[in-house]
């Protein structure tokens, strides 16, 4: 089963590693490399999932999770992170309070990647 | 006023003078005497035997008294010794019959301001003594005075003061002085006896030695040592001293103080460990800022490494040299990732103690407080296998089995149902399982479980706060944790961790 897939990350390897690895796997994929050029994505693209960096300039991830999560309620986001907390708080954990429904913590392989877009179809 | 005294009247500024004499001549000529003393002015009461003179003494007040020693009463010592009960700062002059020198020392260093003979001419002689007695009196009180108030004083800054004097080689020093060193005078009379037996063999001549500079005419500098005081308990002390020097401009002696500063020096070294604790604080903390950035960077820049690398090497008529090559790859990034892994784990500062350790043996130690802890209607089944050493903190893994089988009782509810615990090796790692036989969960609660204060649960049955504790432990362990489940069939969680070194590369342990 195939998905359409939006990435948004500020890293230009891991929006190219990660479109590359999913491509392969039969999916579509868009990618952005910012959280405001993530939600204009979203309005066009119309993706069934989208894995989104947390730790971005401009746009950071958890807003972006939230105000994806008011547009489109339907559409599963999954949060990646490389790290960093607030105070005693995860980053990714963070994500998932605010309404993230998955977290893939940075570097992941190519099978948890495609594990976790394969928990949502 | 007794019947036996006799008050002569005399003007306000006049000496008050008590005399006690049993001779009627005697008594006479002596107020005759005083009251024709043309330099100063005398108001006498007079009184021929002890017990009425003491009870004037108790109403009424004198600047001299005049005793004879012998009285009707009482003899010798014995009066001297009760008017100075009576009127303790009262000066006393003894008139005695005989010129017996012994009796005269023994009066006056009892105390007594004079001794005279009244045969002799008493003449200017007598109001002379009493002039004088009471003038050194005076002076003898006020320099009483003094040394209480210079007592007080050391004793208010615990500071305590001595003074040599080079030729004699005599040591005085204060009260206060012994109280630091807790001996008493006599122990302290000889200095350098005193260091010998309070400072340590290895300041002793360094202490000494700071004398010795002043005996040469230089001033020593203050110096600190270590000194064991009276009760066997080590102190420190400060000493500064300076240089006494005779009429000739030569060095004398030498006036030092001595302030025990042990508590200061304490609260001292106090205040340093706790900037320096402080300071270690801010390092670390500082180190983790920079280390959760260079983390953060270097996990994005192994996403592509580890998620090409296995598509690369899947690619079709791959030799066994580019084979070789491209695990070597996956094998230097999964090093990599365990690297920052423990390179962040260093930077979280409440980072849980972990030990090698058995979960076979932690989940079969566990059982009977596992099942005291749940309603009766479920039974505890297990499967325990024996598997390798992980490493882990007992308390926080002994909570992840806790939490996972008190939701699977609840699961479970008031029907029959069973739980089963399965602990197995896994990949050189361990694996728990704790399936249920309870209601089970549709998908959209499967995906929330995880969840801080996600929760199925009436507000009162629990916080469902319990399996984002569990999640959390995991994923602190280096381990994973998934849940499959159908509603009416049940629930089954797989906790796996990592062989140990592995975690124990990523908890920076060897």
């Amino acid at each position: 089963m195939t998905a359409r897939i939006e990435i948004i990350d500020d890293d230009p390897a891991v929006r190219e590693s990660l479109t590359l690895v999913l491509e392969a796997g039969g999916h579509h994929v868009c990618a952005a490399d910012a959280g405001d050029a993530g939600l204009v994505l979203a309005r066009d693209f119309r993706p069934d999932i989208i894995l989104t960096d947390i730790i971005m300039p401009g746009c950071e991830g958890i807003q972006t999770i939230l105000m994806l999560k008011a547009e489109h309620p339907q559409i599963r986001i999954i949060a990646m992170s490389g790290g960093g907390r607030t105070g005693n708080r995860d980053y990714l954990e963070l994500a998932q309070e605010m309404g993230a429904d998955a977290a893939l913590e940075k570097p992941f392989d190519e099978d948890a990647l495609l594990e976790a877009i394969r928990a949502f179809l | 006023m007794s019947a036996e005294a006799r008050r002569i009247p005399a003007p306000e500024d006049a000496i008050r003078v008590l005399l006690v004499e049993d001779n009627a001549t005697a008594r006479i000529l002596i107020e005759e005497l005083l009251q024709n003393c043309s330099d100063s002015r005398f108001a006498i009461t007079c009184f021929a035997r002890l017990a009425p003179a003491l009870h004037c003494l108790k109403t009424h007040a004198f600047d001299a008294a005049v005793i004879d020693m012998i009285l009707p009463d009482a003899a010798g010592l014995e009066i001297y010794s009760r008017i100075k009960k009576a009127a303790p700062s009262l000066p006393v002059i003894v008139l005695t019959g005989t010129s017996d020198t012994n009796r005269f020392d023994a009066l006056l260093k009892a105390g007594a301001q004079d001794c005279l003979v009244k045969l002799h001419p008493l003449g200017q002689l007598l109001p002379r003594a009493i002039r004088y007695a009471i003038e050194r009196h005076r002076i003898h009180a006020e320099m009483r005075a003094r040394e209480d108030h210079l007592a007080a004083a050391q004793r208010l800054a615990s500071i305590g003061s001595f003074e040599i004097d080079f030729a004699s080689g005599a040591f005085t020093c204060s009260q206060e002085f012994c109280k630091i060193h807790g001996l008493s005078a006599e122990v302290c009379a000889d200095y350098e006896q005193l260091i010998g037996l309070t400072v340590p063999a290895a300041e002793r001549g360094y202490v000494l030695d700071n004398l010795a500079i002043a005996r040469s005419g230089r001033a020593p500098p203050m110096l600190e040592y270590r000194f064991l005081r009276g009760d066997g308990k080590e102190r420190r002390a400060e000493r500064q001293c300076e240089i006494l020097f005779d009429e000739d401009g030569k060095p004398s002696g030498v006036l030092g103080v001595v302030r025990d500063i042990t508590i200061l020096r304490e609260a001292e070294a106090r205040q340093a460990e706790i900037a320096e604790q402080l300071r270690h604080a801010q390092k670390i903390d500082a180190l983790g800022t920079l280390a959760g950035g260079i983390a953060h960077d270097l996990n994005n820049m192994l996403v592509p490494i580890r998620t090409l690398a296995p598509i690369l090497r899947r690619g079709a008529n791959r030799s066994e040299q580019e084979l070789r090559s491209i695990d070597l790859i996956i094998a230097a990034a999964q090093r990599a990732t365990r690297l920052v892994r423990q390179i962040l784990a260093f930077s979280r500062k409440q980072a849980v103690e972990r030990q090698p350790m058995r979960l076979d043996l932690l989940v079969r130690s566990s059982l009977t407080m596992l099942r005291a802890g749940i309603a009766p209607f479920a039974r505890i089944d297990t499967d325990i296998s024996a598997v390798p050493e992980i490493l882990g903190n007992q308390g926080q893994l002994y909570q992840v089995v806790l939490n996972l089988v008190l939701n699977a009782a609840q699961a479970i509810g008031e029907r029959p149902g069973v739980i089963t615990l399965t602990v197995a090796p896994q990949q050189g790692g361990a694996r728990l399982a704790v399936a249920d036989t309870g209601s089970g969960m549709d998908e959209e609660t499967q995906r929330r479980i995880f969840e801080p204060f996600f929760t199925t649960r009436a507000a009162s049955e629990g916080t469902g706060l319990g399996l984002s504790v569990v999640k959390g432990i995991v994923t602190e362990h280096e381990g994973r944790i998934s849940v499959t489940s159908r509603p009416g069939a049940g629930t089954r969680f797989e906790v796996s961790f990592p062989p140990l070194g592995e975690a124990a590369l990523a908890d920076g342990q060897p």
